[in-house]
């Protein structure tokens, strides 16, 4: 078998899992699919260490976690900026996307248990990302509060705030079901 | 609902979730990014060069560039410099054609209008006389000798 075989085994087997933390945390397929390019290439150039590591799994979610926060970085300001926009809507204004959530669950309410899970996950990835990114870290990723504060390099209290409020909206979502 | 409750309720439900699949372009994608990683960076796209030899290749590129812009009024001289001398010759060369061409033109009319035109109008008439009195004695030596109209 060569290297080039032994690297497209490796690929397939942890390709849904990388994808899977990817797509979670950007709550969006084309980007998800660029950062898991990027972390097998990172694999790529070290495969001599990582390919019969027995940690390769973990070390694979905690690279494209980190790809993940810096592709969402980028984005940073505009990130804020509809945080608080959102915020403001809580008091009165616009329906954020809590509001909206309940609409879609008497759909989901008929349907089998598959359809229904697609459900969730497609609600997490609707969830506004200062919700969404500690929300998944915590829940997907086993990360604690205190590790997803300095991850995303904001106070305890905003990220517990944040994780409850996505909470909230996803239980919105489940509750009819 | 409490926290620890509403916690609870969804790590249980998100954990039941089945992770996403990747799409199929991925493996391909991947596949065909190790292989252009294999290649020498110098053979692989610009952008992907490191970072050192890309402010090379930008800098040789503008010495190049400013080194062309420099020198072009200096290469235009030398070949200005060089066809200069052989350009001049072949100039010279055609006008003093045309000069030799035009003065014989020149002669020649003044040749025509000061000797041939006079003589011609004043000899034509004793000229073209002369020659019909050549034919006629001709003709008649002719009949005299040979007893007839000459045979051709």
């Amino acid at each position: 078998m060569t290297d080039a075989d032994l690297f497209e085994a490796f690929v397939r087997e942890y390709q849904d899992m990388v994808f899977a933390t990817a797509v979670r945390l950007l709550g969006n397929p084309v980007d998800a699919e660029d950062v898991s390019q990027t972390v097998f290439l990172k694999a790529f150039e070290r495969f001599d260490q990582v390919g019969s590591s027995p940690t390769v799994a973990g070390w694979l979610k905690t690279v494209a976690t980190n790809l993940c926060l810096n592709h969402l970085s980028r984005y940073r300001s505009r990130w804020r900026l509809f945080s608080e926009m959102r915020r403001e809507g809580d008091d009165g204004g616009e329906p954020g996307f809590e509001a909206t959530v309940p609409d879609t669950v008497a759909v989901i309410d008929a349907i089998d248990e598959r359809e229904r899970q697609e459900g969730i996950e497609r609600a997490v990835r609707q969830l506004p990302e200062h919700q969404r990114v500690p929300l998944v870290l915590f829940h997907f990723e086993q990360q604690s509060y205190q590790a997803i504060a300095d991850l995303l390099g904001v106070s305890l209290a905003k990220v517990k705030t944040d994780i409850h409020r996505g909470r909230e909206a996803l239980r919105s979502k489940l509750g009819t079901v | 609902m409490e926290h620890n409750e509403l916690e609870h309720l969804i790590d249980r439900e998100l954990r039941d979730l089945p992770a996403p699949r990747a799409p199929r372009s991925l493996l391909p994608r991947v596949m065909a990014a190790a292989a252009e990683a294999r290649r020498p960076w110098y053979a692989r796209a610009w952008r992907t060069w490191p970072v050192g030899w890309q402010v090379a290749s930008v800098v040789m590129c503008l010495a190049f560039l400013t080194g062309t812009a420099l020198s072009l009024p200096v290469v235009q001289a030398a070949i200005a410099a060089h066809s200069a001398p052989m350009v001049s010759r072949v100039t010279t060369d055609i006008w003093q054609v045309v000069a030799r061409t035009i003065d014989a033109q020149r002669a020649a009319e003044i040749i025509w209008r000061v000797v041939i035109n006079p003589v011609a109008s004043v000899a034509l008439l004793p000229i073209l006389a002369m020659l019909a009195t050549s034919l006629a004695f001709g003709a008649a030596l002719g009949r005299l000798a040979f007893g007839g109209t000459p045979q051709s």
